[in-house]
């Protein structure tokens, strides 16, 4: 491996007396050696040579004779040669010097880079073979505080800096001005030397130095030298670009653009600058290529959005995401989009001929949930699902499913149109049911539940659409019934749900006591010729009016009326039981006529037409007279069964019995529900609401002053709005007026001497 | 061939980073000797330029100084040599045979006691590398502890120009270098020290009410006092009581800096923020009367009032919780417009609560500061219920930490009234600070 | 395998794990590179290999914030058996520990003869040492009994 030139120039050390001429004549050689033809390598004889030469200098004791001066008295040799080594650097650098000063650009860098590798190695060397004098003299000079005395190496670096590096920069930042246009140039397309660049780069963070702790990093002279430059140059090429760009490109392409550079510069740094570049570089990016032209981007959004540019819609969310006020513009504008989206959705529906009165519940919910739905996927797909779009997406999804040309100026319609829809998917005969999607089918019912402000007009409409199901035992099934429940407990809470899961109790309470029942009557009485069943129910829970009316119970049906009435009053003694004739329903079978049929009626329609057994033909008041049915309902029920031909009405207020009857059907369904019902129905609701309302506005007043005492009008208004505002949005008239009503029934009290202060009376 | 084993056949001829090497394994004293051999091993002590050998030998037995928290002025550099030299000529002076005549060898002792002190403040703070780590033991006061442990240097009474120094480290050492022989002279101590804290003469405008000397350093021959009365009352605490929250840490290695219960952090640089533990003495206001005005037991303010057997001295533990506030949320008292000595450690004031045996709670506030000496020193108000004889007296304390910032010894004054009326009682207290997971209210207690 | 070669040219072969305990060889094999050449040095290979493993102080490291700072003078017994030679061999050993940058056997020697040191008189020193007193006596003496004043026994 070696020469044999590098080992005869270092195979004669000098002895160990040899004085400082002597010993450096000797070891200038070897550093010269090292610092300039070390690829021609050393043999272990010179290596050790070299070392024990600086060894004998450092370990002379010349202590004996005074007259030496190599040290005097106990202080550590070294200085001297530290000195040597310093000046031979000084001197080593000159001719490079004068090579650099001919170099431009690539060629400079190039030349700079091989003499760095040159001479950190040499260097490197040179520390070790002077680890003598780093061990001791270097090590107390630094411990007697003297900190611009360095390790060997540190002192070639700092040597470097000083009489190499400066001087080079001085010329118009010379090296950092060539790396600056070499990265420049790869910007522009071509293809660079990277390696170099980083060699070069890293140089200048090995020359930063922390004189207190020499090892430690310190990017002073790469921060200054090269970092700030570097940031602006990128600052003036990238505000250049971008509006050369954007002068004659389009915004989706720009995008496109700044993604792509963005990413280059984060590459950069991987492949050659320091880490602690990376937040300034990219913070400075992001200013020039995104904050600068985020006016354009926010105006470019809706086109974007219109015609779900998807993929351009995903970019521009990351390229704002990256600047902290870029998102919040187009949340505003995309919740206005999605507005706009339902809106038109629903206008389109009314427009094409519907009216807002007749509208298809399922059409109109499937038109809300369309908007929901395309927005919801774009806010999970485009915006990553961030929170801020989502909140946009629920705050316009409130605003159209509430108000649009739908419901107009009411808030109740909304409310009752889904809870109606809800109604149709749990009725038995539901398509849904059948096709398996009904679970999917309620919970897209619950996706517009949450954004209904009046939640109370939904249960209202809800409870008295689920007592029909289960009265009329028309429920689809009832783990749906029971899903659908847990659905709205879940959203609104126990409270929300309580009646309704009363109503079921009581639905399973009747099957049982009407099984006992009919037991009970089956050990006593031989003589049970009717299929009878019952449902009790409790009065608060079921939206349910008893008849406006008197009735006169049949005669068919009295004994068991009166057995079931004794029978519960022994087994519930002090409780009442009211009869809903209007809700009661009965099977007759004819005998009147060839082929038997079987008559599904409302308890009505049996009362009217069991008089027939004993007669051919009534007037209206025979018939009043004997059932008591108000007029109004009992023309009705007439009108329908002379529809379905069973009378005849030929005469004004004069009912024949149609001795020729006749049905395809055996099973003949004359239970239908009667106009004045379906009508009355939605008003009947309505009014529930609003007593309700009132209800539920003066207990929270009444909550509300007990905790607090006293309060200001303003301030009470705002609380109850706070605290009601989950079940419905209170109108401020109506709590106005519960705050008059608490007054008058003085549970509240205007404080003395103030109009708008109350206090609690307890 | 170069190598390195000729000519090495003696001691002087190996090079003199080598000697040094060798010397800096060695003690101080071995350094003199070894000086005296000749002229080279001379030149090898004394002749280097630098302090290598000094620096080395001196952080070898000792706390790098560099690390200390000094509260008094604050840039130094270390002549090592000096220091170490110091060191070891105190630590001979200590351990000399007692003088016979005590007006020999004053200076020198003089000197010794002071570089004690110095070796105090210059402790190594308590400072933990992490969480469950025991902190690196400080040499100084383990030194210091058995030097005057074993030499008993302090035993002997002081002449009149070294109480102050005597004093400060007696109150530093708390009694602990006591031997079980030594009763007689504690009970002779304790009488001294009765004297000096009941007399309601050494309470005045001119030492700011409380323990210290006209220019405002603190008067630690006060503070010696005022910690033997509490220290031999606690003697006689039941010993079924006796838990680490009913006593103070005491002696010199728990005056160390931060070695008070944590944690810490950057504004509350006195460590102010936690639970403390405080014991408070008192005489009954009527005996307290008689000794300092009355005839009885040949009195005046005769020590004979201590020795009758009925005379009793109440003692009680209270607990206090403290929270650092800003100058103006204070109530009570303003504190002084103060210079600040040390700006890296301005005053704090802080405010809380004091609860006794009884359970009644009471406020407390006060403030915490450098003193002109360097001294650590404390100032609380507190409303102590039924302590002597209103429920509502405003009472004032003053105290100073014995040894460093935090030091777990805790602090050590006097309570008197806000007021400073003549006549109005005074007695000692002793604060401290304890881990809150220590703090069990069932400690707290009366005892007389 | 590495072989050494003595002053003295008696060669030696021997791990090179074990033989970087000498900072100085070890940084030469890095330096020069893998030879077959013999490395012309003394040995320790005694020492080294009872040492094998230990771990070698930090390169380089500004070692004066020692963290171990604590300097005892106590050698373990296999050291001390170790060291336990004529003066002459003792100094021999610490100049080549010293050369070689072996920092643990270096302080093994240094500790041994501080310990002849400790609690000596100045002429017990000179006597153990084979010092010559060179002072001249008057004028020296009083110089020499101050400077050491404060070493002095009470």
């Amino acid at each position: 491996m070696a020469s044999s030139s590098t080992s005869d120039a270092f195979i004669s050390a000098p002895p160990r007396t040899a004085d400082l001429e002597e010993t450096w004549a000797f070891l200038t050689k070897g550093v010269d050696h090292i610092m300039n033809k070390l690829d021609t390598g050393m043999d272990f004889p010179s290596y050790t040579n070299l070392y024990t030469t600086v060894y004998n200098y450092c370990t002379s004791t010349k202590m004996h004779g005074k007259t030496d001066s190599n040290r005097t008295g106990a202080n550590l040799v070294g200085a001297d040669l530290y000195v040597k080594l310093q000046d031979y650097f000084v001197e080593h650098f000159k001719s490079m010097k004068e090579k650099t000063a001919g170099l431009q650009d690539e060629e400079l860098l190039r030349y700079y880079a091989t003499e760095w590798d040159r001479y950190t190695t040499g260097a490197n060397f040179l520390n070790r073979l002077f680890t003598y004098l780093n061990r001791y003299w270097v090590k107390r000079e630094r411990d007697e505080g003297k900190k611009n005395v360095y390790q060997v190496y540190t002192l070639a670096l700092a040597q470097w800096k000083q009489h190499f590096f400066l001087p080079i920069q001085k010329e118009d930042t010379k090296l950092a001005s060539a790396l600056l246009r070499l990265i420049e140039r790869q910007r522009n397309g071509e293809v660079i030397d990277q390696g170099l660049v980083k060699k070069v780069v890293f140089s200048f963070v090995s020359l930063g130095l922390d004189n207190n702790d020499p090892i430690k990093e310190c990017l002073d002279v790469y921060k200054e030298h090269f970092e700030t430059p570097f940031i602006d140059a990128t600052e003036k090429y990238y505000k250049k670009e971008s509006d050369t760009f954007l002068a004659s490109n389009t915004v989706s392409e720009y995008l496109k653009k700044a993604e792509d550079r963005l990413r280059e510069e984060d590459d950069r740094i991987e492949r050659y600058l320091h880490t602690k570049t990376r937040k300034e570089l990219i913070s400075k990016c992001e200013d020039v290529l995104i904050r600068e032209h985020s006016e354009l981007m926010w105006e470019s959004f809706q086109k974007l959005l219109d015609f779900d540019q998807d993929e351009d819609l995903q970019r521009m969310y990351a390229l704002l995401s990256r600047i902290p006020e870029g998102l919040e513009p187009l949340r505003k504008r995309f919740e206005g989009h999605v507005k706009q989206a339902g809106l038109a959705s629903i206008s389109k529906l009314i427009g094409e001929g519907g009216n807002a009165d007749t509208i298809d519940p399922k059409v109109y919910v499937d038109a809300l949930l369309e908007v929901h739905k395309k927005n919801s996927e774009t806010v999970t797909r485009s915006f990553k699902s961030e929170a801020g779009f989502a909140a946009s997406l629920d705050k316009a999804c409130r605003e159209f499913v509430n108000r649009n040309t739908a419901t107009g100026s009411s808030s109740t319609k909304s409310p009752e149109l889904i809870a109606k829809h809800a109604d149709m998917l749990l009725r038995k005969n539901n398509k849904m049911a059948e096709e398996e999607d009904l679970e999917g089918a309620l919970n897209r019912v619950m996706v517009l539940f949450k954004y209904l402000e009046d939640k109370d007009v939904f249960q209202t409409f809800y409870t008295t659409k689920l007592s029909k199901r289960l009265i009329h035992g028309v429920s689809a099934s009832d783990e749906s019934e029971a899903s659908m429940i847990s659905k709205l407990k879940e959203a609104c809470g126990f409270e929300y749900t309580n009646k309704l899961q009363r109503m079921f109790t009581d639905m399973s309470l009747s099957k049982d006591l009407t099984d006992s029942f009919k037991e009970r009557m089956s050990q006593n009485h031989d003589d049970m010729d009717i299929t009878f069943s019952v449902m009790v129910l409790g009065t608060n829970f079921w939206p349910l009016n008893p008849p406006p009316h008197e009735f006169v119970i049949p005669a068919e049906i009295l004994t068991t009326y009166d057995r079931f009435q004794k029978y519960y009053q022994t087994k519930h003694s002090g409780r009442k039981l009211t009869w809903l004739w209007n809700y009661s329903k009965n099977e007759l079978r004819t005998n009147y006529l060839n082929q038997k049929y079987i008559l599904m009626t409302s308890s009505y329609q049996m009362a009217v037409l069991v008089l027939y057994n004993k007669n051919e033909t009534m007037s209206l008041d025979e018939i009043f007279a004997a059932t008591s049915i108000g007029k109004d309902i009992l023309t009705q029920v007439l009108a329908l069964l002379v529809k379905a031909k069973i009378l005849i009405n030929e005469e004004s207020e004069q009912y024949d019995l149609n001795p020729g009857f006749k049905s395809k059907k055996i099973r003949v369904n004359l239970n239908l529900p009667i106009k004045a019902e379906v009508k009355q129905e939605s008003n009947e609701v309505l009014k529930a609401v609003d007593e309700d309302r009132k209800y539920a506005i003066q207990a929270t007043i009444v909550r509300i002053m007990k905790a607090r005492k006293t309060m200001k009008n303003q301030a009470l208004i705002q609380e109850v709005i706070s605290q009601i505002s989950h079940r419905f949005a209170p109108r401020i008239p109506d709590i106005k007026k519960a705050i008059e009503t608490l007054l008058e029934k003085e549970y509240i009290e205007r404080v003395d001497g103030s109009k708008d202060t109350f206090a609690y009376v307890a | 061939m170069a190598n390195a084993s000729e000519e090495a056949n003696d001691l002087l001829s190996i090079p003199p980073e080598i000697i040094q090497h060798i010397l800096v394994f060695c003690l101080p004293k071995d350094l003199a000797a070894f000086s005296k051999a000749c002229r080279l091993t001379r030149e090898l002590i004394y002749g280097s330029e630098d302090q290598h050998i000094w620096r080395e030998i001196f952080l070898n037995l000792y706390d790098d100084p560099r690390k200390s928290l000094i509260t008094g002025e604050s840039s130094f550099s270390v002549n090592w040599k000096n220091e170490l030299q110091r060191r070891t000529e105190a630590e001979s002076v200590a351990r000399r045979a007692p003088d016979v005549e005590p007006h020999e060898h004053v200076s020198e002792r003089l000197r010794a006691l002071e570089t004690f002190i110095s070796a105090v403040q210059q402790a190594l703070p308590a400072a933990k590398a992490d969480e469950n780590a025991e902190p690196e033991p400080s040499l100084n006061l383990q030194w210091l502890d058995k030097l005057l442990k074993d030499s008993r240097m302090l035993s002997s009474a002081p002449l009149l120009t070294e109480i102050h120094l005597h004093s400060r480290l007696r109150a530093y050492i708390s009694l602990t270098h006591e031997l079980s022989t030594d009763e007689g002279r504690i009970t002779v101590r304790r009488i001294q020290s009765r004297c000096f804290v009941y007399d309601i003469r050494n309470y005045k405008a001119a030492n700011d009410w409380g323990a210290f000397m006209t220019d405002g350093s603190v008067n630690w021959q006060h503070i010696d006092h005022l910690a033997v009365v509490v220290l031999t009352n606690l003697r006689e605490l039941p010993v079924e009581r006796e838990t680490i929250a009913t006593k103070p840490p005491l002696g010199l290695l728990n005056t160390r800096p931060l070695s008070a219960p944590g944690p810490y952090f950057e504004s509350d640089w006195a460590g102010v923020e936690g639970t403390w533990r405080r014991y408070v003495c008192f005489m009954d206001y009527r005996d307290l009367f008689a000794f300092n005005f009355s005839p009885v037991a040949n009195g005046p303010r005769n020590p004979l009032f201590f020795h009758d057997s009925r005379f009793r001295e109440a003692t009680r533990l209270i607990e206090v919780k403290l929270h650092l506030v800003s100058k103006s949320e204070l109530v009570f008292h303003e504190p002084p417009r103060y210079g600040n000595v040390n700006p890296r450690y301005p005053m704090l004031c802080f405010s809380g609560t004091s609860c006794g045996a009884n359970g009644h709670e009471a406020k407390v506030e006060g403030h915490v500061r450098i003193g002109i000496d360097g001294s650590i020193r404390w100032t609380f108000y507190d409303l102590m219920q039924g302590s002597v004889h209103n429920n509502s007296t405003l009472w004032c304390s003053q105290g100073v930490q014995l040894g460093g910032i935090a030091s777990a010894a805790g602090i050590v004054g006097s309570w008197s009234t806000s007021v400073h009326d003549q006549g109005d009682p005074v007695g000692p207290f002793w604060l401290w600070k304890v881990s809150q997971i220590h703090a069990d209210p069932s400690d707290l207690m009366d005892f007389t | 395998m590495v072989t050494l070669v003595t002053s003295d040219n008696e060669k030696f072969n021997a791990e090179k794990e074990v033989v970087e305990r000498s900072v100085l060889i070890k940084n030469m094999l890095e330096d020069v590179g893998e030879s077959d050449q013999p490395i012309p040095l003394p040995m320790f290979l005694e020492y080294c290999e009872h040492h094998r493993g230990e771990p070698l102080p930090a390169p380089d490291a500004d070692t004066s914030q020692d963290d171990t700072r604590k300097r005892t003078t106590d050698i373990s017994e296999w050291d001390q058996k170790f060291i336990t030679v004529d003066q002459e061999m003792l100094f021999e050993i610490i100049l080549a520990a010293n050369y070689l940058d072996i920092k643990s056997l270096l302080d093994v020697g240094c500790k041994t003869v501080a310990n002849m040191i400790k609690g000596k008189t100045p002429e017990e020193i000179r006597k153990l040492f084979n010092i010559v007193n060179d002072f001249t006596p008057r004028r020296r003496c009083a110089q020499i009994k101050k400077e050491n004043e404060w070493a002095e026994d009470r």
